[in-house]
């Protein structure tokens, strides 16, 4: 009967058993896994099924970033798992809590390691290199399978009219044993996965033999062929049965991806005039969450004050994150402070908000929009549209040579990239109209980030070449329409069964602050996200670029720093 | 014109329609109805294939039954790279052959099982499911060797045969019949492969897959500069 052991490391693959965008199948003690390797290299190892209506994941498609269920398109991320796309609900960045359930793995000696339990320390079996022999599911168990291989023969030179010599048989650990050929220069390791109670997947790596591969792999093949035939011709001591608990018990309870950490500034570069960089790894050994393109950090700056910087990296950039920070002239301190109080080795707070500017799956080709500073998220969108091997135009408007930030990843992305330089307010309009119009629009989807008024330019040149709203997304830096003084209003905070007054003027956030209400803020613009705040009733008034149409229409949710009721009653869920 | 007798859920009648797609070749179907109403019977279909069986051909005077005879005649006729069946390479010719009478094998167990479990046909289904575990576990066997000489196909080369074709749908509809394919992995890339092909078109049961890592990034520049 194969035991499982939530403590231990098994093998559940090997290495080109994953290759890219492929989904193996895969089986240990009963349960099912969907194994597979995105672009970057990083392997998952993930429940064999759909947290939304179960169907078995290694049906799949393996997009180089996220797996994507063949039944309702439900797409899950690489290394976190997080689901990162509903077809039916395109237009939310967070459109689900669910999360395929993931075993932690690692990579060794060409196999897949994996343990239920993610705090077990790193597998220690050393298989060593060698010739990789063709792997074999047998149907039994793997002590019946381990009693099997003191009675393996082989020829050391793969020479099938050879009579073969006894091996000496050492057992490495309970489910890895060595063979050793006559004279010990060739040794054989057999390493057995139990994939079910009756089924164990038998492994091999030949090493030192140097005859020809193909010749011993055949002599292996059969051999090991012989010895599956012999054993399943005898009566199974084991019946099949399925796994009589649930997988999900076996695991730890699975708390949401880390979302705030602490980070070290690895390098600082000056990427053009006024524009650094920062690579930031993370300060202990906790890994770096995946960010998706759009995806921004919130950062505490030396000064104090949280700022949000969008990433840039590329999908195959996991050890680290960069972004870029331009210095702005009426800095009201958090760009000053990252220009002038930011070395090498800074240790800064970090924390992951949810991505509010996803490049959303559509089979449109997207057209990237970038002013200045704005390149930052749609550079990340670029590199993964490219890994992908996805059509799109990058579209970077930008005052001068001089202020073309990031010149390195731009020339990787080759004659996507289209510069425009030092362009007025009237020039850049008549390029957005030759990059907008003229053209079978709803082909297309369309990603700004830059200044608001260029933001405002791209948004009219698109409706009136007729691309839909849907198909125009924004990221802003900031809200440059000045916020109404509004109605005076009461608010009920439900949970602490408080009530109080907002006078027209003062903003929601201010008079939550005044009374002692600690919520959480940064922007206080209505960009952000930082303060979100769930609403239980009342009649909102939104100012806020954060929230989509939807979730403002919804009245369930408001931006206390720029939102606010007009008038009557606010009930809070505070 | 071309036409197929075609049902849409048969594995047989879709590996024709598979070559079609790949060849760029226009035909049209007349759909036989295999179940509930068992078409494939009728007084009216036996006159065209008195086996009554699925799929049938007809392309101009010539009527043809059997999918594996069918698919050798369209690459024949009308495959101008002449890689799909290639008529000058007579150990080609042998081993797809071989593979075309291994996909009859396929027929008659994972077909059959899935009729058994779809449409209550009356098979021993767990005889059939024996039989196919037994040929899968030889399709596996020789894809891992060909792959582990840098081959991709059924019968060696660089390019597929109509081998891969005939093989491919009950591989790919295992599942239905109740048969898994979670011990066959050199299989289960091979079926990622035949999916990538172009013109490859899908059926119910048969998912599409993600396009290849190697593809070249499609980055033409179409703006006025």
């Amino acid at each position: 009967m194969n035991l499982l052991d939530t403590g231990r490391w098994y093998p559940i693959a090997r290495s080109e058993d994953a290759p890219p965008r492929h989904v193996y199948q895969a089986q240990l003690f009963g349960y099912e896994f969907a194994v597979w390797r995105d672009d970057g290299g990083s392997v998952n190892v993930w429940e064999n099924r759909c947290p939304h209506r179960g169907l078995k994941l290694s049906l799949g498609i393996n997009t180089g970033s996220e797996l994507r269920c063949q039944y309702h398109g439900w797409t899950y991320a690489s290394g976190s798992g997080i689901c990162t796309h509903v077809p039916a609900h395109p237009g939310l960045a967070e459109p689900s809590k669910a999360c395929a359930l993931a075993l932690a793995a690692v990579e060794r000696d060409g196999f897949i390691w994996c343990a239920f339990d993610p705090a077990t320390a790193a597998p220690d079996a050393a298989i060593g290199a060698g010739l990789t022999l063709r792997s074999l599911p047998i149907e039994r168990d793997a002590a019946a399978v381990r009693a099997a291989l003191a009675d393996y023969r082989f020829d050391a030179d793969g020479r099938d009219d050879a009579e073969p010599a006894a091996a000496a048989l050492r057992e490495l650990t309970p489910q890895i044993v060595e063979l050793a050929a006559p004279g010990g220069a060739v040794r054989l390791v057999f390493l057995l996965q139990p994939a079910a109670a009756h089924k164990t997947i038998l492994h091999a790596v030949l090493a030192g033999a140097s005859a020809d591969p193909e010749r011993l792999r055949r002599h292996h093949a059969q051999r090991m062929n012989a010895l599956r035939a012999a054993l399943e011709s005898t009566e199974p001591a084991v019946p099949a049965t399925e796994p009589a608990v649930p997988m999900h018990k076996l695991l730890p309870v699975r708390r949401p991806p880390k979302r705030e950490f602490s980070c070290r500034v690895l390098s600082r570069r000056q990427e053009s005039d006024g524009v650094i960089s920062l690579e930031l790894a993370a300060a202990d050994a906790t890994p770096l969450p995946v960010l998706a393109p759009g995806a921004h950090l919130n950062l505490t700056t030396p000064s104090g004050l949280v700022r949000q910087y969008s990433v840039v990296n590329g999908p195959a950039e996991r050890d680290t994150i960069v972004i870029g920070i331009k210095r702005e002239p009426d800095s009201r301190g958090g760009s000053r402070s990252m220009h002038d109080d930011v070395r090498e080795g800074t240790l800064l707070q970090a924390s992951v908000p949810r991505n509010t500017f996803p490049l959303v799956p559509s089979g449109k080709r997207p057209i990237l929009v970038a002013g200045g500073i704005g390149i930052t998220p749609l550079l990340s969108m670029a590199q993964a549209l490219r890994a992908r091997g996805e059509a799109f135009e990058l579209h970077y408007f930008v005052r001068g040579e001089q202020f073309v930030s990031f010149r390195e990843r731009l020339a990787v992305l080759g004659d996507a990239v289209r510069l425009h330089l030092g362009l007025d307010a009237a020039q850049t309009t008549t390029a957005l109209r030759d990059i907008l119009h003229g053209r079978p629009l709803e082909q297309f989807k369309v990603y700004a980030c830059g200044p608001g008024p260029m933001l405002e330019l791209v948004r009219t040149t698109a409706a009136a070449g007729g691309i839909g709203a849907d198909d125009v997304h924004f990221e802003y830096f900031r809200n440059d329409a000045e916020p109404a003084p509004g109605q005076p209003f009461t608010v009920r905070l439900q949970r602490s069964a408080r009530e109080f007054a907002v006078p027209s003027g003062q903003t929601l956030l201010q008079a939550l602050h005044e009374q002692g209400i600690a919520v959480e803020a940064s922007c206080e613009q209505g960009v952000c996200g930082s303060c979100f705040t769930e609403v239980v009733s009342g009649e909102l008034e939104h100012h806020d670029l954060y929230l989509s149409a939807a979730e403002k229409a919804s009245g369930k949710c408001l931006m206390p720093c720029v939102s606010r009721a007009r008038g009557g009653v606010l009930v809070l869920d505070l | 014109m071309i036409t197929l007798y075609d049902y849409e859920l048969s594995g047989n009648c879709y590996k024709v329609r598979l070559l079609l797609h790949i060849l760029g070749l226009s035909y049209q179907t007349e759909d036989i109805e295999f179940f509930p109403s068992r078409q494939h019977k009728s007084e009216a279909f036996l006159r065209v294939n008195p086996l009554g069986q699925l799929p049938a051909l007809r392309d101009g005077d010539l009527l043809l039954r059997d999918a594996q005879a069918i698919l050798v005649y369209l690459a024949s006729r009308y495959d101008t790279s002449g890689r799909w069946y290639p008529l000058d390479q007579p150990e080609m010719l042998g081993k797809i052959n071989m593979w075309l009478a291994f996909a009859d094998g396929l027929t008659g167990s994972i077909s059959a099982a899935r009729l058994h479990d779809l449409f209550f046909f009356d098979f021993d289904a767990d005889q059939c499911r024996a039989r196919a575990h037994q040929l899968l576990r030889i399709l596996d066997e020789h894809l891992w060797f060909e792959e582990s000489t840098g081959g991709s196909w059924l019968c060696g080369g660089d390019a597929p045969t109509i081998a891969d074709l005939a093989c491919f749908p009950y591989v790919m509809l295992a599942d239905e019949g109740g048969i898994s394919l979670i011990d066959y992995p050199a299989v289960r890339r091979w079926t990622d492969r035949v999916k990538r092909i172009p013109g490859f078109i899908v059926m119910a049961g048969i998912f599409p897959v993600a396009p290849a890592l190697e593809t070249a990034p499609r980055t033409e520049s179409a703006l006025p500069s």
